[in-house]
């Protein structure tokens, strides 16, 4: 007993207790780095091809290698998701790794079919970070991922800060995981996502890019004119990154619209983010212009709403006071008065003309977005959180609450200031 | 009677017959005296002057008995002392002093007459300063005492005094303030240095080693110094100085971990600057511990944790790398030991070159070889570097860090947390003569906080701090 | 060795704030949507308040512990049965809480976790800390107390960028009877008036501040109310996707996702307050075991905890999912009985009988050794190994000599 108490007395039960833990521990520290084990994809593009199955392109970091890009597209088809990715880490040799992962891009096709067939695998399981900007594009797969690593690497452009960039300052477009996650639980089902679109055809919206290489390969060139890195005699193409501010429209995960950049810069109007924006006026006559064309720079917005019940319909009234600046003044004709300083004032016939305009557009865009229930003003949430009761009964009496947005009357109070 | 030949005779047996061993033979009146002393360990001039001079060229009438005699009339020495016991007397002589035998008597007498062969008082290499006292101990315990005494002019000064190994009876001081410290702690260190039992002492290591509760720990608890003006704060604050003779280290307790994140010249600036500083000493030593765990971590474990630019390029660099990022940070930091523990030991005439070697080895070389990866050297530089802003638990730390390196490798960052709980738990279990190794932070001892990372202006800081055990509170004359 | 009342307002604190900003808000939220946070905000109010009674029954036990205290008012018999309901407490909180670390650690520190790796550093740390005493998981409570606060004020403060207010409206609008359902359904997440009682004879009270643990337990409201704000606010009604809604808050920003990421080195913060928690169930379970079964080994009780948390981490990996298995209503009951019913009865005994109480204590006094503050922190140092950590009140020494008055307000805690 002695003995035993011996063997196994406190301080020699700690020495047996650290030799094991070294020892098993032994294999853990003796394993390499998981950056060096793992494919770590940044980028991922997601479509649906002719033949229902599933093309998935991801942008693999790569270590240094004899190219400079740091990046390379891997590019599989597969049944579904899962299957594709599988492919694709066969072809890398690695376990694909999502964690540095913040494009998420998925093509028109899968997402007029269904984009949580994508969506819910890869952040349940793969664990996509939900703050991943999440894109839809129009195009081909791999062409898009190509174009990632071409901005990346040759143009030090991060699709993921140009997208952010528009969230702030062009567009207020809702951008990641996350925000989709949001509208598709919700009561509406309603979900928005920024278009790109990836154009063999000239458009004067978007970014030349040439392309070049087969799947697998490198698909980036060097230089940013066309000259091949050499290899196979690899055809160059060009094509056209396009983000002009489109928003593509799911409802319950299905794409079923788009609303074109024209139409976002007045639904921004409606919203409690400064985006800023520009707006132009043609034909302005007035002491200080003759014929001018006059394109106004908005610096600032102020936007309040009030919310009623008018015979038992839900009205929302906006009371917008906008700064503008002139931007530019392009004449038919030479006056005098574009020396004058104070042309540089915002005179009557500018503000009615900027506040007739804003009126009529407002009144179309919002009429589309009723047609077609797009409540991307968040009408029924407002209603919802500041007149629930009301609101409640207004809409346990409709045949289809769906079609809510459709009753609703809005009053628009515009005011026009100069910023200077 | 006793014969002053034969004793004489027995003293030569004791000393084994040594050569050192010298003796004068005087004849006092009708007395046969021998003085004798070690060669090597007196100061002649003092010999002739204080011992045998008088005894020479006393001339007048002799009184009494010789030795009484001698002791108050005669001799121009300060220290004169009987010795009851022969072995007594040679322990004197060994101590540096002059023995008188005196015939027929066979009375003893001894005078100090020690040669004290020291080094100057000058800056300690391990605590320089820009602002305040330059001063260093030197390994004479007499000299170290007369700066403290210097220093401290005041009654309440005790100092007590022991002999301490079996050879090199080694003078030990223990020195302490009479209203100031407790009495309790006193009474502790003074009973486990009698109770030290030992062949000999050589330095104040071998008695902090007795003075630990905890030796087989890598922290310190007992506090050192080579300064006489920190070992008088020190004492101030109710601490217990322990001077060691022929060490110019002086140990201090209680010790808390505190005090090493605190310069002695931060007593001399700016509270403001000082505040600063102070936290930063503390960022660098966590930086400094925590750094390569960290890394190595990160890799193993939490790639996803780094931006996306910056795991390029530890991926560009790693490449290629034979090792893997544990054995790779792991060789990097022996590596750096080697040449740490190298340049201590190397001659100076050689120091620079084999430095400059070291640093191309580990800093280019090694790196163009593919040995080891940018990265990994210079978080590893970094963290060695950085464990300086508080060098006297530089060694302490260092050992932790490698254990912060298996930790993370092993069990990644949730690893290193649970250490550093562990640590501090650990640490916090440290209760040494009455105080608390972590206060004031745990146990939170809200006076304290004046003078723990921030630093009040010295006319708030009224009260002693209560971390250590001490017994009078105000600082300031009660009126 | 006892903790000093500062260090037991803290523990409080950390025990107020334990499960709230994990999985509850998710959890909470799948009831009553947007007023989860009332349904937390009413049972911290109600377990706060409950709080002032259990500090009250364990100044009055001074040095004894709970199965001695209530002994001499009930009998050993329904002691024991108090005792090990409020050991059931402790033993399911740190089921919640173990299982609540390596879920959060697997979803979003590691990618390959090994179940080892975490019970390894778990039990050993928590076990050693539990080990040495409570006065060690005190001290190491003061120490990190700010750097936890201050690291989930951060965060908070980046949620909070994120919140849109109007989420939280309209208030009650479903009613007040999901609140009450959320607070049934989750009852084992809440409550610390029960298990607090295991402390009895932990606690010195000499340095008593009421107003220090009015301040901790309203600053561990305040912080989770907070959390609860800055997460439903920013996530709205994907609240209930997100699990650990202190580290997901972390994630709301949409720009620079560089910079977020480094925001996990703020969340591991977090992680050291979940060691602590378990530290802190750990003991009263142990302490509970103990006056249980009488053990008076400390050792003994440690290792049997150890096991526990290493069959309970290992086997827990294979188990239904853990909402369900604490769902269930057996455990809220044993919830209900143990850390409110018990208590309130613990309370009416110790009130009624307080009065009898003074004069049989009286005259107890002359004949026992007087219980002074030896096992307090103002013990010396090399006593510390002779007394039995868990024991609290048991192997008292009587000091030989009165303080020294002189020496001012040291308390060395």
């Amino acid at each position: 007993m002695q003995k035993f108490k011996k063997i196994f007395s406190p301080r020699k039960m700690i020495i047996w207790v650290s030799i094991l833990v070294l020892v098993i521990s032994f294999q853990y520290t003796n394993q390499p780095a998981q950056s060096q084990t793992q494919a770590i994809v940044t980028a991922l593009a997601v479509d649906q091809t002719e033949d229902n199955l599933i093309e998935v392109s991801t942008v693999v970091l790569t270590p240094l290698t004899a190219s400079s890009s740091k990046r390379k597209v891997y590019t599989a088809k597969g049944l579904d998701i899962t299957n594709a990715i599988n492919h694709i880490s066969l072809q890398v040799g690695k376990q694909i790794g999502f964690g540095q992962c913040d494009i998420m891009a998925m093509g028109d096709k899968l997402c007029e079919e269904n984009a949580l067939k994508a969506l819910d695998y890869l952040t349940r399981t793969k664990r996509v970070g939900r703050n991943a900007v999440l894109i839809n594009f129009s195009g081909d797969v791999e062409n898009f991922a190509s174009c990632i690593v071409q901005l990346n690497d040759n143009m030090s452009l991060n699709v993921a800060e140009i997208i952010n960039f528009n969230r702030e300052y062009i567009v207020a477009t809702e951008t990641n995981i996350e925000s989709f996650f949001k509208g598709y639980y919700g009561d509406l089902g309603l979900s928005i996502m920024p278009k790109i679109k990836i154009s063999e055809n000239e458009d004067v919206n978007g970014i030349k890019l040439n392309l070049e290489g087969d799947s697998g390969e490198e698909s980036a060139s060097n230089s940013s004119d066309s000259a091949t890195s050499g290899g196979d005699s690899s055809k160059s193409k060009e094509v056209y990154f396009v983000n002009d501010g489109t928003t593509s429209i799911f409802r319950e995960g299905k794409k079923f619209t788009e609303i074109k950049p024209s139409e976002i810069k007045y639904i921004n109007l409606l919203q409690p983010d400064n985006v800023l924006g520009t707006f132009v006026l043609e034909n302005v006559n007035s002491n200080t212009f003759k014929d001018a064309r006059l394109v106004l720079d908005l610096t600032n917005k102020e936007m309040e709403y009030k919310l009623s019940f008018k015979d038992g319909k839900p009205t929302i009234k906006y009371d917008i006071e906008l700064y503008i600046l002139i931007d530019e003044i392009i004449e038919s004709g030479k006056t005098e008065n574009l020396l004058h300083t104070e042309n540089w004032f915002v005179d009557d016939s500018v503000i009615n003309g900027l506040t007739n305009k804003i009126v009529e557009n407002l009144e179309v865009v919002v009429s589309k977005l009723q047609d077609e229930n797009i409540d991307m003003i968040e009408v029924y949430d407002k209603f919802y959180k500041f007149k629930n009761k009301k609101f409640t009964k207004y809409l346990n009496s409709l045949e289809n609450k769906e079609d809510f947005l459709k009753d609703v009357e809005f009053e628009y109070k515009i005011k026009i200031h100069s910023s200077y | 009677m006793k014969s002053a030949s034969r004793i004489l005779n027995k003293v030569k047996q004791i000393l084994h017959f040594s050569t050192d061993f010298k003796v004068r033979e005087v004849q006092f009146f009708d007395t046969q005296l021998f003085i004798t002393y070690i060669a090597p360990l007196t100061d002649n001039n003092l010999l002739n002057e204080s011992v045998i001079k008088p005894l020479v060229e006393y001339d007048e009438q002799l009184e009494g008995d010789v030795c009484t005699f001698i002791q108050e009339q005669v001799l121009a020495n300060n220290e004169v002392q009987e010795q009851e016991d022969i072995n007594q007397f040679v322990t004197e002589l060994l101590k540096g002093r002059a023995g008188i035998i005196i015939d027929k008597s066979g009375k003893l007498l001894t005078c100090d007459v020690e040669k004290i062969v020291v080094r100057p008082i000058q800056e300690p290499p391990s605590s320089a300063v820009i602002k305040g006292p330059r001063e260093g101990f030197n390994e004479s315990i007499k000299y170290n005492l007369s700066l403290i005494r210097h220093k401290l002019p005041t009654p309440d000064l005790v100092i007590d005094s022991f002999s301490v190994g079996k050879y090199t009876k080694t003078q030990v001081a223990v020195i302490y303030l009479q209203d100031i410290a407790d009495k309790n702690v006193v009474k502790e260190v003074e009973r486990r240095i009698s109770k030290i039992n030992i062949d000999g002492v050589v330095d104040s290591y071998y008695i902090s080693a007795y003075l630990q509760s905890k030796p087989q720990s890598i922290f310190k608890q007992v506090g050192d110094t080579e300064k006489p003006d920190i070992l008088v704060s020190k004492m101030l604050e109710g601490r217990i100085g322990i001077l060691v003779d022929g060490s110019p280290i002086v140990l201090t307790v209680p010790f808390i971990l505190i005090e090493d994140l605190q310069a002695s010249d931060d007593y001399y600036s700016q509270p403001i600057k000082v505040t600063f500083l102070r936290i930063l000493r503390l960022i660098g030593v966590v930086l400094a511990v925590l750094l390569p765990g960290t890394y190595v971590a990160i890799q193993l474990y939490h790639y996803k944790i780094l931006p996306t630019e910056f795991l390029i390029t530890i991926m560009d660099t790693t490449q290629g790398i034979p090792f893997t990022p544990f054995t790779e940070v792991l060789f990097i930091v022996l590596l750096f030991e080697i040449l740490y523990e190298a340049n201590l030991h190397m001659p100076q005439y050689m120091g620079m070159a084999l430095s400059i070697v070291g640093a191309l080895i580990l800093g280019e070389t090694a790196v163009n070889a593919g040995l080891v990866s940018p990265p990994a050297v210079m978080i590893v530089a970094l963290s060695g570097l950085t464990f300086y802003v508080v060098p006297n638990q530089a060694s302490q730390f260092s050992l932790l860090r490698i254990l912060y390196v298996f930790v993370g490798a092993t069990l990644g960052l949730f690893g290193i947390l649970a250490l550093s709980v562990w640590v501090i738990s650990y640490l916090s279990s440290f209760d040494t003569y009455e105080s608390a190794y972590l206060a004031p932070a745990a146990p939170y001892i809200k006076g304290d906080m004046k003078d723990f990372l921030i630093k009040a202006p010295l006319e708030k800081m009224k009260t002693r701090p209560q971390s250590i055990a001490n017994n009078k509170r105000n600082r300031t004359r009660q009126k | 060795m006892r903790m000093s009342y500062r260090q037991a307002s803290i523990i409080i604190f950390y025990m107020l704030v334990a499960f709230k900003v994990l999985s509850l808000p998710s959890l909470v939220y799948q009831t009553c949507k947007n007023d989860g946070y009332l349904a937390v905000l009413i049972m911290m109010v109600v377990d706060a308040i409950l709080l002032w009674g259990s500090l009250k029954v364990l100044k009055q036990a001074k040095d004894k512990n709970i199965y001695d205290y209530v002994k001499q008012y009930t009998g050993s018999v329904i002691a024991k049965i108090f005792v090990i309901a409020l050991t059931l407490i402790p033993l399911i909180h740190l089921g919640i809480k173990t299982k609540g670390l390596e879920w959060f650690l697997v979803k979003n520190l590691y990618t390959q976790f090994e179940w080892f790796q975490f019970a390894i550093p778990v039990s050993l740390v928590t076990c050693y800390m539990i080990y040495k005493g409570i006065r060690n998981i005190g001290r190491v409570s003061e120490f990190f107390v700010w750097i936890i606060v201050i690291g989930v004020t951060i965060i908070i403060i980046k949620g909070f960028g994120a919140v849109d207010w109007s989420f939280f409206l309209p208030v009650l609008s479903k009613g007040i009877k999901p609140i009450f359902k959320a607070i049934y359904d989750y009852l084992a997440w809440f409550g610390i008036g029960g298990e607090l009682l295991l402390f009895a004879g932990c606690i010195d009270f000499k340095n008593e501040k009421k107003s220090r643990v009015f301040f901790y337990s309203a600053l561990a409201i305040i912080l989770v109310q907070l959390v609860l704000w800055s997460f439903y606010g920013a996530y709205g009604i994907m609240a209930s996707t997100h699990n650990f809604a202190i580290s997901d808050i972390s994630q709301i920003s949409n720009a620079n996702i560089a910079l977020d990421e480094l925001s996990w080195l703020i969340v591991s913060v977090w992680a050291v307050a979940q060691i602590l928690h378990i530290a802190i169930y750990g003991y009263l379970f142990c302490r509970g075991l103990q006056l249980i079964f009488n053990i008076k080994n400390d050792t003994v009780a440690t290792l049997i905890l150890f096991l526990i948390l290493i069959l309970w981490i290992f086997w827990g990996e294979h188990t239904i999912a853990l909402e369900k298995l604490f769902l269930h209503k057996s455990i809220v009951w044993i919830m209900i009985v143990a850390q409110y019913i018990i208590p309130i009865i613990i309370f009416a005994i110790s009130f009624i009988k307080k009065k009898d109480k003074k004069q049989s204590d009286a005259q107890s006094a002359k004949s026992q050794n007087i219980i002074q503050s030896t096992q307090n922190e103002g013990d010396k140092a090399s006593n510390a190994d002779k007394s039995s950590n868990l024991g609290g009140g048991k192997q008292i020494k009587p000091k030989s000599k009165q303080p020294n008055k002189s020496r001012g307000k040291y308390a060395k805690v």
